[in-house]
This record gives structure tokens, sequence and C-alpha cells, in this order.
């Protein structure tokens, strides 16, 4: 199977070896070509190339198991598109030698080709990227599920940076940086995309829509909850709008502005909330309006929190472009594209570990995660009053009882120590009644086992008394040398049954008596 | 990764045409990540805790079994990570007989397990078992990181019970700005994390701290997938070290706080102010041999942190080891396999 599937992948490989040297020769009859037949070549390349790319489109379809399976049958299509097209361009070729000659190009024919070719060149992106996508995804199912939004967010920046390596190239050639150039491509936008992506940040973009939205989201939350109080409804309005008049004055005083008021808008209302007696909905609506604060400083402190990381990066980019730029003028060979990226990177990294330990970002971390499981802790409160009359065990009836545990674990051991301490007492003078035998011994013999009949442990053991032949004491004895399942039963042969009778001892011949791997074997069904 | 820079964008196509199809029949072929592979058997459980003995084919070289004690943090797989290069494996070949503590996965029961717990009730019950099947008075113990920590209080309380120690890139000085998590934990509000996470920390808010230390690695890794995933051989090796740094268990909230506040914080262990139980904690106490090893280029327990256990400790038998390496390094790697673990084997050998 995997021969074939060999096969096709080399078949792709020279196909495009063939292909990229074919085109570079191709390039030349176009150039010099008049009129009429460039364009009866291109047609034919272009026919040529279509089928290709449907044949391929087609192939790449499917899982590897579906590709390996159809793979004679791909390589005879592949190979009579091949042949349809060297035939074709043969006869064109004779047809129209004499016509292109070798002669200097005209201005028009070449600009035919040019645009020919791009076009073909898209053509050619368009499957390379269909490809990715395949493979992305063939690769995607194969990861651990928590390195599958990391490799997403790779992917992204690898396309992005794949896309504008054009004009980074041409950046590095010219030696300059041309401001709108660099504000394009890599503008605080662009870097701030790239940065979420590889530190996995959920960002937090415009903080005062997204201020307006929770506002929003929360008013709802409090009406449908119910009618009972007017209060709510006005307390968001008009934090909305002071929000919206904050929101204007500017980046990082508009974060301690905004926080400080967000702060003393929830201490002021507290009173209000104490008016309205104790009751059960009084506690839902607290708690929710509680939320609705946490929240709104968790985003507002997490902006912030990112702004830092953003701005220590900003100009790794122009940086490494200028580095590149000044090697490329003494050497002047293009840099690899990976090399120029990782180069990015490494830049990039230094300036964020800047920040990273500064005492501001470690406070701030500090704030934010501690607002996010506070909010976590609340909604979950939050739940279990909503929530009170149904019979579910809630998370506080949970503490109590896992606390409960604890202590009981705490008495135990001390208990245990007691017991020991007397138990040592009155041994002082004996010696042990039981002569051990150390797991040293015999421990190669059930290693042997355990080999050819696979490990398992107690937590996993089925109930060996279903085999008929093994009563509970030989259950116990089986299980101290560590067999636990049917499955492990049915693995046994004569050699496993003998090694059992010399580590038991006791029941000797029972096993192959009773034939316990059939046994078990019928009972795993 | 491409080493040969191309101006011409087909070659660049082609290029890529070559490692994605390597790649692709190397994820083809790709139906499971083995890790853990040393043959070991369950001797001794409670609860979510295990007690492992590794099996091995000869008698082993050493009369006094070592019982490694891993950190709570990530799974001790990482010692036993890559069949050709395991930390354990060598360990037995070294002619060690060993024994590992699984720590498992706590859940929401697990909220109020204290360090008591894991110290005077796991790691206590476990050496108990091995003096107790082997005959011994005392054992070898090996910590690893946090379970180091863990290991030094355990000698501290115990010293009749050690023969001798070994800790790894183990932090006993907690004072320190060198490394981020040092200086994060610092002002990390460690009451309303424990709290509000409903008192079990989830793997995978410590493990964005750890991604945090170098923010790009990820992006490097990556970056370098498609060429790693063109080698049979490092794809599997990359994806083996994918399942171990996902595979985070959570932590019980109740040590977690007493960790951060009490060590992070208040670095109370070197300042002889810890108590556990009840009982002082004196690094004093510690008076067995004892054998301290940190890696030179360890980003996560930086050598300021752990080279003050040699000078801490009571034992008139001790000795200070550099690993050339990071963190990650002393487990899997050419250099552990064939510096690393043939020294401690041969100082535990030496002192049997």
């Amino acid at each position: 199977m995997s021969n074939q599937f060999d096969t096709l992948i080399e078949g792709q490989k020279k196909a495009m070896e063939f292909w990229s040297k074919l085109s570079d020769q191709m390039t030349k009859p176009f150039q010099q070509e008049q009129a009429d037949p460039a364009k009866a070549g291109e047609a034919l390349f272009q026919e040529w190339y279509n089928k290709q790319q449907a044949f391929f489109q087609e192939a790449m379809k499917g899982n590897p198991q579906e590709m390996l399976q159809q793979t004679p049958e791909h390589l005879r299509k592949y190979m009579q598109i091949q042949t349809e097209f060297t035939q074709k361009w043969a006869d064109f070729f004779k047809s129209n030698a004499g016509k292109m000659g070798f002669q200097i190009p005209g201005a028009d024919s070449f600009g035919n080709s040019t645009q020919f070719f791009q076009e073909n060149m898209s053509n050619w992106n368009k499957w390379m990227n269909g490809g990715q996508d395949w493979f992305s995804a063939q690769v995607l199912d194969k990861m651990p599920f928590n390195m599958r939004p990391h490799y997403t967010g790779f992917l992204d920046s690898y396309n992005f940076m794949s896309k504008y390596w054009e004009p980074l190239q041409r950046l590095i050639k010219n030696g300059l940086y041309d401001g709108d150039m660099v504000n394009k491509y890599f503008g605080m936008e662009a870097y701030q995309k790239l940065v979420n992506q590889m530190m996995g940040f959920r960002p937090v973009g415009n903080t005062s829509e997204v201020i307006e939205q929770v506002n929003k989201w929360f008013s709802n939350m409090m009406s449908y909850m119910g009618d009972q109080s007017g209060d709510w409804k006005t307390v968001s309005d008009s934090w909305k709008e002071k929000m919206e008049s904050f929101s204007n004055a500017g980046n990082m005083p508009f974060f301690e502005m905004a926080a400080e008021f967000n702060n003393r808008l929830r201490d002021q209302l507290a009173p209000f909330n104490n008016i309205a007696a104790q009751g059960r909905e009084t506690e839902i609506f607290k708690t929710l309006q509680d939320i609705q604060f946490q929240y709104i400083a968790f985003v507002l402190r997490s902006a912030e929190m990112q702004s830092k990381v953003y701005e220590s990066g900003q100009f790794a980019m122009p940086d490494t472009l200028r580095e590149f730029a000044e090697k490329y003028k003494q050497e002047p060979e293009m840099p690899d594209f990976q090399a120029f990226f990782q180069a990015y990177i490494n830049k990039m990294e230094e300036a964020m570990l800047e920040v990273l330990h500064s005492s501001e970002y470690s406070k701030l971390q500090s704030e934010v995660s501690a607002l996010a499981t506070s909010i976590k802790k609340d909604n979950g409160r939050l739940m279990e009053l909503m929530y009170a009359d149904m019979p579910f065990l809630t998370h506080t009836d949970g503490d109590d009882i896992a606390k409960e545990a604890s202590a009981l674990r705490t008495k135990v051991r001390s208990l245990e120590h007691r017991l020991a301490e007397l138990e040592k007492a009155m041994l002082l003078s004996g010696k042990p009644a039981v002569e051990k035998k150390t797991p040293a011994e015999g421990g190669s013999l059930k290693k042997s086992l355990m080999d050819k009949i696979g490990i398992a442990s107690a937590s996993d053991a089925d109930d060996l008394k279903q085999i008929k032949g093994v009563g509970p004491k030989l259950e116990t004895m089986l299980n101290d040398l560590g067999v636990y399942t049917f499955k492990q039963v049915a693995q046994m042969g004569a050699s496993e049954y003998d090694m059992i009778d010399e580590l038991l001892g006791a029941f000797q011949g029972r096993a192959k008596r009773d034939n316990w791997a059939k046994q078990a074997k019928a009972l795993l069904k | 990764m491409s080493t040969t820079a191309s101006n011409n964008v087909s070659d660049q196509l082609l290029e890529q045409v070559n490692t994605a199809s390597d790649a692709l029949r190397n994820i083809n072929s790709v139906h499971d990540v083995d890790v853990a592979t040393a043959p070991r058997e369950v001797v001794w459980e409670d609860g979510k805790v295990k007690l492992y003995h590794f099996l091995r084919d000869d008698k082993p070289a050493t009369k006094t079994p070592v019982l490694v004690s891993y950190a709570l943090v990530n799974r001790w797989e990482m010692m036993d990570l890559q069949p050709d290069r395991s930390f354990i494996r060598k360990l037995i070949s070294e002619g060690l007989d060993v024994y590992l503590i699984d720590w498992g996965y706590p859940t929401k029961v697990d909220r109020y397990k204290k360090m008591e717990d894991y110290i005077l009730g796991n790691i206590n019950d476990c050496v108990d078992y091995i003096r107790d099947a082997h005959g011994l008075a005392k054992v070898n113990l090996l910590g690893v990181c946090q379970g180091g920590t863990f290991s030094l209080i355990y000698s501290a309380l115990f010293p009749e019970k050690i023969k001798n120690l070994v800790t790894l890139v183990t932090p006993v000085d907690f004072d320190n700005e060198e490394g981020l998590l040092f200086k994060w934990a610092k002002d990390m509000d460690v009451d309303a994390i424990v709290d509000g996470f409903g008192g079990i920390i989830p793997g995978d808010f410590l493990n964005t701290g750890f991604d945090l230390l170098k923010p790009m690695n990820k992006a490097r890794k990556y970056m370098a997938l498609p060429q790693t995933m063109a080698n049979k051989g490092k794809l599997m090796n990359f994806l083996r070290m994918e399942h171990w740094v996902a595979d985070s268990p959570a932590q019980a909230g109740e040590t977690y706080r007493r960790f951060i506040k009490d060590m992070y914080q208040h670095n109370k262990l070197i300042k002889g102010e810890f108590e556990l139980g009840g009982r002082e904690v004196k690094l004093k106490n510690i008076n067995m041999p004892a054998l301290t090893i940190y890696a030179k280029h360890d980003h996560i327990v930086p050598p300021a942190t752990t080279k003050p256990i040699n000078d801490e400790i009571g034992s008139k038998d001790k000795e200070l080891m550099e690993f050339p390496g990071g963190h990650i390094g002393v487990f899997v790697g050419g250099r552990s396999q064939k510096l690393l673990t043939p020294a401690v084997a041969s100082w535990l050998t030496e002192r049997d």
C-alpha cells in the first residue's frame, strides 16, 4: 500500500519538476511570438493546465486512505493528460516553428506572454493554497487537541507573511522602508493580528464597543429576569454614556480613568442593593451586577495589558527590515523567507520579554487573572442561586463534602501513625512474623509475563471469578501478580500458564486444564 | 528548516511540494503517540495516586531502591518520553531499582488535598511501602522540580528513612527576580484564583503561564513544522513532546495556594519558617548524603533558585552538579543520557 502512495508522490514531484522546467523553456518561443500562434499556444497551455488542475483537485479530495486506494487509477489518468498534451504540443510546435524563429521579441507579445504566465502563476498559487487547505485539514486531525488553535494561528500568520514576502523583498532590496509601505503591511493592526495569533490572545478590539455590548447584554438580562427593579436600566445607560465620552480620550489614560470610574460606580451602587432586603432575587440581581462590573474591569485591564505587549514589539518589523537591507547591501543575496521570518520573531520576542519582565505587566496580569477567575466564581454562584430549587449538587454542597473528606484523611493519618507507634513498641524485641520475598526475586519472571499479556491496574479489573476454576482466593493471587483483566488472560498460552504455575505455587495446572484464555476471549465478546 | 535561499519562485514551490509530500506520507502513518513505554507494575495505590515499580530483566546492581518524586505540575512521562532517550530506562540500565509516584489527575473532589496529604500522606506511604517490601530501614529519594521541594521537606522531617537524597532542578530559594514565574507569582492574587476556579486549578491556566516564558516559541516551533514532519523520527518526537505539553493535570487548590504563598511569596522553606502538619521543617535536619543538580540554562527554575540547597542542608557528604542545558534537557536529550543519568547512578551506587 505505502509503495503505491510513494509512487503517486514521486509521480507528482516529477510532474512538478517537469512542469517547472518545461515552463521555463516555453517562455522563450512565446516571447518571440508575433500574434496568432501565441494565442493558440496560450490556449493549449491553458487547456493542459486546467486539466491538470481538475485532476489534482479530484485526486486530493479524499483522505489518505481513499487516495491510496485510487492510486493506480490516478496514475493512469495523469499519464493520459501528459500524453495528450505532449502530442498536441508537438503538432503545434511543428506548424508554428517556422514563424517563431529565435528573434528578439516584440514588445506586444512580450506583454502577452508575461500576462499569460502571471495568470498561470496565480493558478498555481490557487492550487497550492487548495493543497495547503487539504494538508492542514489532514494534519489538524492528527494533532493533540490543545495544539490545534496554535497551529491554525501559525498557518494564518504564515500565509500573512508569505503574502507580503514580495513587498518585503522589495523593501530589503531598495534599502528603504517607505513609511506608507510599512504602515500598509505592518501597521499596528496587522501586527496586533499577528501577535494575537501567536500568543493566543482573545483580542479586545474597540473597548467602548465591547463595553456597550456588555452593558446591553446585561440590561437585557436584567429586564428579562424581572421587572421589579427600574434602577438597573438607568445605571446601565449612564455607564454607557460615560464610556462613550471617555472613549475619545486617548489610550492609556483612558484605561486608568475608565477603570476607576467603574469601581466608583460599583461602590456607589452598593447601598441600593441593601435597601431591597435580602431576598434571593435581590441577591441574583446583585451578583449579576457584580459580574457586569467585573467583566468591564476585565475588558479594560486586559486591553491595557495587551496594548503593553503590542507596543513592545511594534518596531520589530522595521528593525528586521533595516538589518536585512544592510546585509543585502554588503552581499546582495536575498535571504530565505524563513530566515527573515525567524529573525523577525526573535526580535519580537526580545522586545516582548522586556515588557513581560516589568512589574507593571506582572501586576496587570495578576489583576486580569484575578478578575477572570472571580467572574467565573460569581457565575457559579449565580447559577446556584437561580437553580436553588433544583435537585442538583451545588458547588457549595460539594465543597462541604470535600472539606469533610479532607479532615477525615488527616484523622486517618494520625490514627495510622498512632497504630504504627504502638506496633513498634510491641514488636521492639520480636522479629517480623513473615519472611518477605523481595520484589526483586521473581521480578524478572513477572516481567516476562507482563511483557506477554500487557499491564493493567486494579482500577480496570474484571471479575476474574467469572472464569470457571477461578475462585476468590485465586483471583486475589492473580491480582497480586498484576493480572486483573480478561484481556490479559486472553493473551495467555502454554508458556504463560507455566509461568503462572511457577509464580503461584498453588493450583498447579489449573489454568491449562480449564483453558482460561479461551474462556476469557468468550467473556470479552 | 530550509537552509538554501532561492529567489526562483518555482524552485520554492517545488521545495514546498517535496516537503509537503514527505510530511504527508509520515503523518499518514501515525496511529498513536507512544510515551512512557518502560515496563512497570502498580504496586500500591491510594485514590488517584499510584506507586510504580519498573520491571527489569536482571537483578539490580544496588540493594537500595530509588523512589522518584516528580512535580505535581505536568506529568512524570517526561522522564520516559522517548524509548531511546528515557531517563527512567537509563537509570534502570545503569543498575538501579526504580520506583516512581504517579500523582494522577486531581479533580474537584481533591480541592482540599493539602501539602500534608501529599508529603506526610502519599510520599510517606510510598517510602514505607518500599522499606517494608525490601526489608530496609532507608530508601533513596530522587525529587524532580516541585517534587524535589517536596523531597527536601520530607527528608528534613524523616531523615531516618532516607539513605541518599538527589534533587533535580529543584527550587528552594524563591526570592528570585530572574525567573519570570518567580516574579509573576509574587504579584499573583492566589486566593482570588484558587477560589475563583472553585478550588481546582486547570492545567491550561498553568500552561498559559509557561507559554509566556518564551512567547514566540510556538511560532518558532510551528514554523519548522512542515520540515519536522518530513522526517518520521523527528515527527514522532515532536508529537511526543506536544502530547506531554498538552497533558497538563489540574492542581489541587489548597496545595497550590500554600505552595504559592509559602514558597514563592514568603520563601518560608529556606528561612526555616515552614511548617507541615504542626511540625517545623528545618533544612539543617537533612543529614544524609545529598546530590543537588541544576541546569545551567534553566529558564523555569533558574540555577540561583536551586544552588542554595547545597548550602542550607546539614549533610556532610554533599555535592553540587551542573548540567549544561535547560530544564527539559535534563530529561530528554543526548547530554542527559551521556552525562547526567550515569553520574546520578554512580553517585547512588557508591553510596549504596
